[in-house]
């Protein structure tokens, strides 16, 4: 084993631009035996010392890496981490070779180069799971596969939900609605799904006394239905050798507390835990099981300023009270904490905005680690640019201003700023790609009372794209709404309704009106005789004979009759021939690929498989769960897009990102929008800007507490309290993306000396106090704009 | 002040051997498709098959380490429509295993298509637990073990590209000396791998792949080189490396399984007649034998499981292949060019961001793009001179 002096210094060596501050030295030299819990802080290396907290055990401690296992929150963080562990790693242990060869130790040597770093585990939890559920499984039993989110949605709809709601309605929508995001009783059959299955979520991740839940008063009736569908449905998932998330954590769980699952898989010897502070109860008992039985190091990094997930079920209280929480359920020593505050990511002037602002509500303290981590501290030098402030009047002039600011840094000249310092993009290779507008909703079109009406992502597409300049947004439309995919499940829904008929089953009003869109849109194209419509031999064949030719069940000179049997995905493939924007744009990709991943999902409960019959009654039926299991599930938006799926992102084009997106990330040039929507003090958009109620999540979170042992921790700060500590944790991550220059955007009615817009990101306290607002002397006319903000507006 | 340059996470991407790789090295524009965007194949018959006969196999190894049922194992294909239910078959039955393993399948959208793939499925998969299994089992030392290693991506023009290494992946099983010297010296892999090998040294590995596939050619129609044939032999020898990263002993061959040769299909004699006439396999029927008689006088149409003995089949489904540093350099070099081939790709994708300017078609074996499902958007399927707009797609 290395020496842990000669392992840092070889590190050091290694990575010539990197030397470990004294709190990330202090983070790798911690003893092993002793659990570690590090509170770091936004752009201070947390990952940087996780990995190396595991490489250490793996040199200096001489933990085989396969007894290594990392957990983090995102499949992106993941590989993420692997990466790092192996492009750190192995020319670490190249020059610790080189190390042991100059001094001739050639035992040391050798145990270095047999060494494999690539056994080292490094996932996120669910994958554990599903990995350990191959473990525990008995011999000729196949591989388990764990449910997607959509799969699961549909199954439970369809074998457990869809025939029980009906009966239970009445009952069940009042109750299951007040904890919908709107508190409104579910709109559709489809709304009811994911109400329950939100609540169900909440059942399982918080390790809820289902049996008190649901005998308790009022509601217990529908608190046993709720119940009696969840029961129901793991039974059928079990009973046909199927799991969903929850459900395989939670036989992971069972397994790992009765003895059955720790003995069967690689020993735990050293635990890490990235962004702890998104863990939920579920999930910290399996880490507490594991830590118990592998009696091995233990390291979890988080920062608590930084959970964004409580409506996944992340409970950030499991972090804030870690060390007791761990030392009192697992027996093993208590963790000691050590923070990481110097910032390497952000200019002085971006790194003091966001520190004043997740200090400037007093509210806020009780929610934060105790004691909470120092200040942040900048590494880097400052360059004189302040944090910037681009507010117009309406959002057309809003979205004019970004655009102009976006040229005016990516040209040779560089924006020219009133301090007189100049902001441009990097001489060599840089881009637009360098830049991200942050927003809460990316949402280009929103539904207004049946209309759509253009989000402020809506504008800023429309004023970059006259000016040439691109922007990446794959979560800006749903898919139903994005135009190539309308006409295209238009055009499928076209060549399969051979009779006019075929739509007229039990789907949703609103699928079945944007299915009846789809299809106007797609006879609108056909008119247009898009290319291909020419034969090699200049004969006159384009989309309108392939849709009709379809319709007709008249086959090509491929089959002398119509295939018996013909799958849908072919159809899709098929048609592409008239969208080149699928096969070559990479946005389109996606789309593309979200459309397919729905279409194999529904493959597997869906009674045709997605293949299309030619004989009756199958012909009617296969393509009847056509509209049932794509189109309307697209069209009900069950399915989205997921930009993971991205290959590459575009290096000349503007990304449009939510903040939750954007978590982990860092780009030299930030926009956020702190309130493009803003008008007026509107009741409905407060929620994003200034409670005046909690979240439904909160809500639900106190309605369960009483059955939970995590409850009364987490209710000890009330609902509101919690629902604003979201929104600053929001901003805070927002604020903290930007490495060179952070610009905030919005309408300037929200810096009005007299605003009543109140809003956390422009630092409103919750007790209606404002920090950028000076008080000024009675008689003395008060200023237009607030008189104390720290931006310099543009 | 000037902004810095958006950095990419430094990524160590992942490649597959068989997934990755060998799929770009097939047509690099199916590849951007089916893995870049993971756009699944809408007639997943090769993916449904390779991955049933190897459920198969996993899980009969695992019943015969746990219950050793004696061979033969019998085989009751349940009907389609009773797959959910099962019939209460016995748990070693290979219809019963391969109920499982369709279940599991299917529910990732992989489903056999037709009445003819599934009965062939299961005559391949009975014939390889009942041909193979008696010999193979009793060696395995370890199952389905996964192999993973990282190299260096020979950027030697410095080229901007998103990563610096990349980490090879694949999952084979592992015979080893103590096993095969115990076994009967009649053993097919014993006699195989000494026939390949002549003296074996005292301590070794061996590892073990199934293909679900016939015996490449070993040379293409034209007389040049066979892909799949090289391919494996890469395929092979990488593996090789990547077990002696976590091994002591010497890893001195690997076995294919071609699991198809065991109970062949009309297409698969046709073409192994035209390759036994062209001289373009290695394992032929000798001169006299039945098996030549036979092969020579088969016509399409007429029966083939019982066409050609057992012991001939077995000789054409086992390729054994020598694992040293030489040829094992070679491999990694043919890999490592492939890959850094695959990043320049990305590279220039995220720069002009037209992936058909960028991923261009380059299949060059007919069979694969009649399959294929971009080939109606193609500009260069196989065959065709010079690429072109293509023209507009017919119904079926």
């Amino acid at each position: 084993m290395v020496k842990l002096k000669e392992f840092i210094a070889a590190f050091e060596a290694t990575q010539k631009n990197r030397s470990l501050n004294a709190n990330q030295r202090q983070c790798v030299e911690t003893a092993p035996t002793v659990p570690l819990m590090i509170v770091a802080g936004p752009g201070c290396g947390k990952t940087a010392v996780l990995v190396l907290r595991a490489l250490r055990h793996i040199l200096v401690d001489a933990i085989a890496p396969d007894e290594v296992l990392i957990t983090t929150f995102t499949k992106k963080a993941a590989k993420e981490i692997r990466s790092r562990l192996i492009s750190w790693g192995l020319p670490l242990v190249e020059e610790l070779r080189r190390r042991a060869v100059a001094q001739g130790d050639t035992k040391q040597d050798a145990w270095l180069a047999r060494l494999d770093l690539n056994l080292c585990k490094s996932g996120t939890l669910d994958s554990f799971c599903q990995e350990w559920l191959g473990a525990i499984r008995n011999p000729g039993e196949p591989q388990p596969i764990v449910l997607e989110e959509f799969a699961s949605k549909i199954l439970f709809a369809r074998r457990v939900f869809g025939t029980a709601y009906h009966a239970n309605k009445g009952l069940l929508d009042g109750y299951i609605g007040a904890f919908s995001p709107d508190g409104e009783p579910p709109h559709s059959q489809g709304d009811a799904v994911d109400d329950i299955k939100a609540i169900h979520d909440r059942l399982v991740q918080d390790l809820v006394n289902v049996g008190a839940y649901r005998k308790s008063k009022p509601d217990e009736h529908a608190k046993e239905a709720v119940a009696a569908h969840l029961e129901a449905f793991n039974a059928y998932l079990t009973g046909t050798s199927q799991f969903n998330f929850a459900l395989a954590a939670t036989h992971c769980l069972a397994h790992l507390q009765n003895g059955t699952l720790y003995p069967k898989i690689d020993p735990v010897t050293a635990l890490l835990i990235d962004e702890y502070h998104d863990t939920n109860p579920l999930q910290e008992a399996i880490y507490f099981e594991i830590a118990k039985q592998g009696k091995g190091a233990v390291t979890v990094v988080a920062d608590d300023d930084q959970s964004l997930y409580r409506f996944r079920g992340a409970t950030v209280e499991l972090f804030t009270n870690f060390q007791q929480r761990f030392f009192t359920i697992t027996g093993l020593p208590k963790p000691k904490i050590e923070y990481l505050f110097l910032n390497y990511r952000s200019t002085p002037e971006i790194v003091t905005f966001f520190n004043d602002f997740i200090a400037c509500d007093p509210a806020f303290t009780g929610a934060r680690v105790q004691p909470p981590k120092p200040p942040i501290s900048p590494n880097r030098s400052s360059a004189k640019i302040p944090v910037l402030g681009l507010f117009r009047d309406t959002k057309e002039n809003l979205a004019s201003a970004i655009a102009d600011v976006l040229q005016g840094v990516f040209s040779a000249k560089g924006l020219a700023l009133p301090n007189g310092q100049v902001l441009r993009g990097a001489p060599k290779d840089g881009g637009y790609g360098d830049a991200v507008f942050l927003a809460h909703s990316v949402q280009e079109w929103k539904s207004f009372w049946g209309k759509a009406n253009p989000g402020f992502p809506s504008f800023l597409r429309t004023e970059l794209d006259n000016r040439g300049i691109g922007i990446f947004n794959p979560r800006g439309q749903a898919l139903r709404d994005i135009d190539a995919v309308q006409r295209l499940l238009g055009l499928v829904a076209e060549c399969l309704d051979f009779t006019g008929t075929i739509g007229d089953i039990a789907i949703s009003m609103d699928a079945r009106g944007r299915i009846a869109t789809w299809r106007t849109l797609a006879q609108q194209f056909i008119l247009t005789n898009p290319p291909p419509n020419k034969t090699p031999d200049g004969k006159k064949r384009g989309l309108a004979e392939f849709v009709n030719a379809w319709r007709a069940g008249k086959p090509g000179p491929g089959f002398k009759t119509w295939p018996g049997e013909w799958p849908l995905l072919d159809l899709v493939y098929t048609l592409l021939a008239w969208f080149p924007m699928f096969q070559n744009d990479p946005e389109h990709q996606i789309y593309l690929e979200a459309i397919t991943r729905c279409l194999t999902q529904a493959a597997n409960v869906s009674a045709y498989g997605m293949s299309l019959y030619n004989d009756e009654p199958h012909k009617t039926r296969s393509r009847q769960a056509v509209w049932r299991d794509v189109l309307a599930p697209i069209a009900d938006r069950v399915i989205d897009v997921d930009e993971d799926m991205l290959l590459t992102v575009p290096r000349d084009r503007l990304n449009v990102m939510t903040i939750h997106q954007a978590k982990g990330l860092e780009f030299p040039l930030v926009f956020v929008d702190v309130g493009s929507e803003f008008t007026g003090n509107y009741e409905k958009q407060r929620f994003k800007r200034f409670p005046d109620k909690h979240s439904s999540v909160t809500a639900l979170e106190s309605h369960l507490a009483p059955y939970t042992t995590i409850g009364a921790l987490r209710v000890a700060r009330p609902d509101l309290d919690r629902t604003f500590d979201d929104l600053v944790r929001e901003y805070y991550v927002a604020y903290s993306r930007a490495q060179s220059a952070l610009v905030l955007c919005g309408l300037d009615r929200l810096l009005k000396y007299n605003t009543n817009i109140k809003n956390v990101a422009t630092f409103w306290r919750r007790d209606e106090s404002w920090a950028w607002r000076q008080s000024i002397p009675a008689g003395v006319k008060p200023p237009a704009t607030v008189n104390a903000h720290p931006l310099m507006e543009i | 002040m000037d902004l810095e340059t958006r950095s990419p996470h430094a990524m160590v991407p992942a490649y597959s051997l068989t997934g990755d790789l060998l799929s770009y090295l097939r047509c690099n524009r199916q590849y951007r498709y089916q893995n870049g965007s993971s756009l699944p194949p809408a007639r997943p018959v090769q993916l449904w098959f390779g991955e049933f006969i190897h459920g198969v196999m996993e899980a009969g190894f695992a019943l015969w380490r746990a219950q050793n049922p004696k061979f033969p194992w019998p085989c009751t294909m349940v009907a389609w429509d009773k797959r959910e239910q099962g019939m209460g078959l016995k748990g070693h039955d290979v219809g019963e295993i391969g109920r499982r393993v369709e279940l599991v399948l299917g529910r990732q959208g992989k489903i056999p298509r037709s009445k003819f793939l599934r009965e062939s499925a299961y005559a391949r998969a009975e014939a390889a637990i009942n041909q193979l299994g008696p010999a193979l089992f009793p060696l395995v030392a370890a199952a389905e073990e996964p192999l993973s290693g990282s190299r260096v991506i020979p950027n030697t023009t410095g080229d901007l590209l998103r990563a610096e290494r990349y980490e090879l992946t694949g999952i084979v099983d592992v015979l080893t000396d103590v096993e095969l010297t115990k076994c009967d010296p009649n053993n097919i892999f014993r006699k195989a791998l000494e026939s390949a090998l002549g003296k074996l040294p005292p301590k070794f590995e061996v590892i073990v792949d199934y293909k679900g596939a016939r015996r490449p050619p070993t040379k293409a129609k034209n007389g040049g080189p066979s892909g799949y044939w090289d391919q494996h032999f890469w395929q092979v020898e990488t593996y090789g490396w990547l077990r002696r990263t976590r091994t002591t002993l010497p890893v001195v061959a690997g076995v294919l399984l071609y699991i198809n040769e065991l109970a062949p299909s009309g297409g698969d004699i046709a073409e192994l007649k035209e390759e036994v006439r062209d001289g373009r396999t290695d394992v032929i029927p000798d001169a006299a034998s039945v098996d030549r008689r036979n092969l020579s006088r088969w016509e399409s149409g007429q029966d083939t499981l019982n066409l050609l003995s057992m012991e001939f089949r077995l000789r054409r489904a086992i390729r054994v292949i020598e694992i040293n540093d030489k040829n094992i350099n070679f491999a990694l070099g043919e890999f490592d060019k492939t890959v850094l081939d695959i990043e320049h790709h990305i590279a220039k994708e995220a720069k002009i961001v037209d992936i058909g300017k960028v991923w261009l078609p380059t299949c060059s074996e007919e069979e694969t793009c009649a399959a294929c499902d971009f080939a109606p958007t193609c500009s260069k399927p196989a065959g065709q001179k010079k690429p072109g707009d293509p023209p507009p797609p017919h119904a079926p």
